[in-house]
């Protein structure tokens, strides 16, 4: 059948590498340099030491940083483009938030690195403006890291926000309005639980994939504010303790997966394709 | 219009310059002659760092190797991507939940752990070399959820009444699908080879720990000058990486909304 094909792949190149590779690798032995297949629990329990649960820690906080950022710029941008623009100029603005997402991964942290450098384009602009007081010193800090995040993954959250916003009708918002609810009214008793569905899938979306990342602290973030992804790409690359790798890669599956998992009736394929 | 619309006027404004302004002035720095890396104001133009960029004979085969890697998986995707959305609206498929968690997963789970586990599965399962094929393979399996799911979303809008008409009229499976089927999925199958070439070209995590030493594609040569030092040249080809991928999601979005 013609499904074989594709999905004798998935199982080849994606199921028995992840689950049927790293998984036992997690519980071998390193010795010196060389693994040796023989059952241990070690690399599990070296996790409990504190510079690995505050890593872990900190890899949550980015996570759920970056998560509540994107949904506060996201939902009203959401909101306008539904609701103020007019009809035949809503799918340019949807392209417009969608196309940053697609400008490069390491051109935009490239781009942030730029503009946050001290002496950096922010800077320059400030200075020019006789503003120096105001100079920022924020690159290699959690805050470059966060906004490194929020403008990597936001535009998801947007998408799926937009997913649900759809459903609204304007009559709604007047219905409730000549009733004499107040924004917030609205917003807590129509808009949100009218949008709850995206927003979830969206949050679920972005959580996710800021909590596998490495890459935007690695070029963002100072020495000290890696997350659980630098040390797996470490003991890979660096450290060559693969066993110890697999060990850290398989608990950050376990927790991505149960939260997909958890979550998996919201995370509905419309929310990816507008 | 009253103040509050100002406001929130204001504020979506803010937003776009946000998601803009980094892409915005990597463009502009790539264009201009300043003192030192990133003098400000950004002066002059220049197309020096592009041409210096061409005549860098690292960066012309790691802009090579992208493109080549891109192609060939892109292609892959699609194939694959088609096979599963032609099957999963057309067929009553088996264990069909199943099948599609299992497509949409590469797009969720973490990259650094497909990297890591085809690494290790590849390494020292397989004890075969890294190399292009793998990057090719792990990048198929990154794009394979998005080319799926723009195929899927093609394919079910297309009147089936149309491949019936043809069968009834003795057309086999075969040219039903050639001649019916594929003219008419045409532009989602071009929008999806777009976007499988802009998740490959762009691709760096997997890329980062499948590829052997010395072997460059454009992100790992753009992430050693972000780690080991920058030079004018990076402002050309992030902006080459930017244009490229502007190019590719508009015209791909474009395809999916005109065929609507």
């Amino acid at each position: 059948m013609f499904i074989s094909i594709p999905v004798a792949f998935l199982v080849v190149f994606m199921i028995i590498p992840s689950f049927f590779t790293l998984i036992p690798y997690s519980f071998y032995r390193l010795e010196g340099l060389v693994v040796v297949p023989e059952f241990t629990l070690e690399n599990y329990m070296r996790f409990f030491k504190p510079i690995y649960f505050s890593t872990l820690l900190r890899t949550l906080g980015y996570s759920v940083a970056a998560t509540i950022l994107s949904f506060i710029i996201m939902y009203p941008l959401a909101y306008y483009i539904w609701f103020k623009v007019p009809k035949e100029k809503r799918d340019l603005y949807v392209l417009l938030v969608i196309v940053p997402y697609w400008a490069g991964f390491l051109a935009r942290m490239y781009g942030w690195i730029v503009l946050l450098r001290g002496e950096g384009f922010i800077d320059g602009v400030l200075s020019f403006l006789g503003l120096e007081w105001l100079f920022i010193e924020i690159l290699y800090t959690p805050i470059a890291v966060i906004i490194g995040f929020v403008h990597v993954y936001s535009p998801l959250m947007f998408l799926a926000i937009y997913s649900s916003m759809r459903n609204v009708e304007k009559s709604y918002i007047d219905a409730a309005s000549d009733l004499g609810a107040g924004p917030l009214k609205i917003f807590t008793n129509i808009l949100l639980p009218l949008t709850k569905p995206g927003v979830i899938a969206g949050s679920i979306i972005v959580f996710v994939l800021v909590f596998g990342s490495f890459v935007t602290p690695a070029l963002l973030g100072g020495p000290g504010d890696i997350m659980l992804g630098n040390i797996i790409e470490r003991q890979f690359k660096q450290t060559i303790d693969w066993p110890f790798g697999s060990a850290l890669a398989v608990l950050m599956i376990m927790i991505v997966l149960s939260i997909l998992i958890v979550f998996r009736r919201y995370l509905t394929t419309r929310v990816f394709v507008i | 219009m009253s103040l509050k619309d100002y406001i929130f006027r204001l504020a979506v404004a803010l937003i776009f310059i946000f998601l803009y302004l980094p892409s915005v002035v990597i463009i502009l720095y790539s264009f201009s002659i300043t003192k030192g890396l990133f003098g400000f104001p950004p002066l002059g133009f220049t197309l020096k760092w592009y041409e210096d960029m061409f005549r860098d004979q690292t960066v012309v085969t790691a802009l090579v190797n992208s493109i080549v890697i891109a192609v060939v998986s892109s292609a892959l995707s699609v194939g694959l991507g088609f096979m599963l959305a032609f099957a999963l609206t057309r067929y009553r498929v088996r264990f069909k939940p199943i099948i599609e968690s299992l497509v949409y997963l590469p797009m969720l789970i973490p990259p650094l752990i497909i990297g890591i586990s085809m690494l290790l599965f590849i390494s020292r399962v397989l004890t075969l070399k890294t190399g292009f094929w793998s990057i090719v393979v792990g990048h198929t399996l990154l794009a394979l959820p998005l080319s799926t799911l723009i195929l899927n979303a093609g394919m079910s809008r297309i009147d089936k009444t149309l491949e019936w008409a043809a069968m009834d009229l003795g057309a086999d499976n075969i040219k039903t699908l050639r001649h019916v089927t594929l003219p008419l999925v045409y532009p989602s199958i071009l929008s999806a080879f777009l976007i499988s070439f802009i998740i490959s070209f762009d691709e760096f995590i997997v890329t980062y720990f499948l590829a052997p030493p010395g072997f460059q594609t454009l992100p790992l040569w753009i992430w050693s000058q972000l780690r080991f030092g920058i030079t004018n040249v990076l402002n050309a080809i992030a902006s080459v990486v930017i244009y490229i991928g502007i190019t590719a999601a508009v015209v791909s979005q474009m395809l999916r909304s005109r065929y609507r």
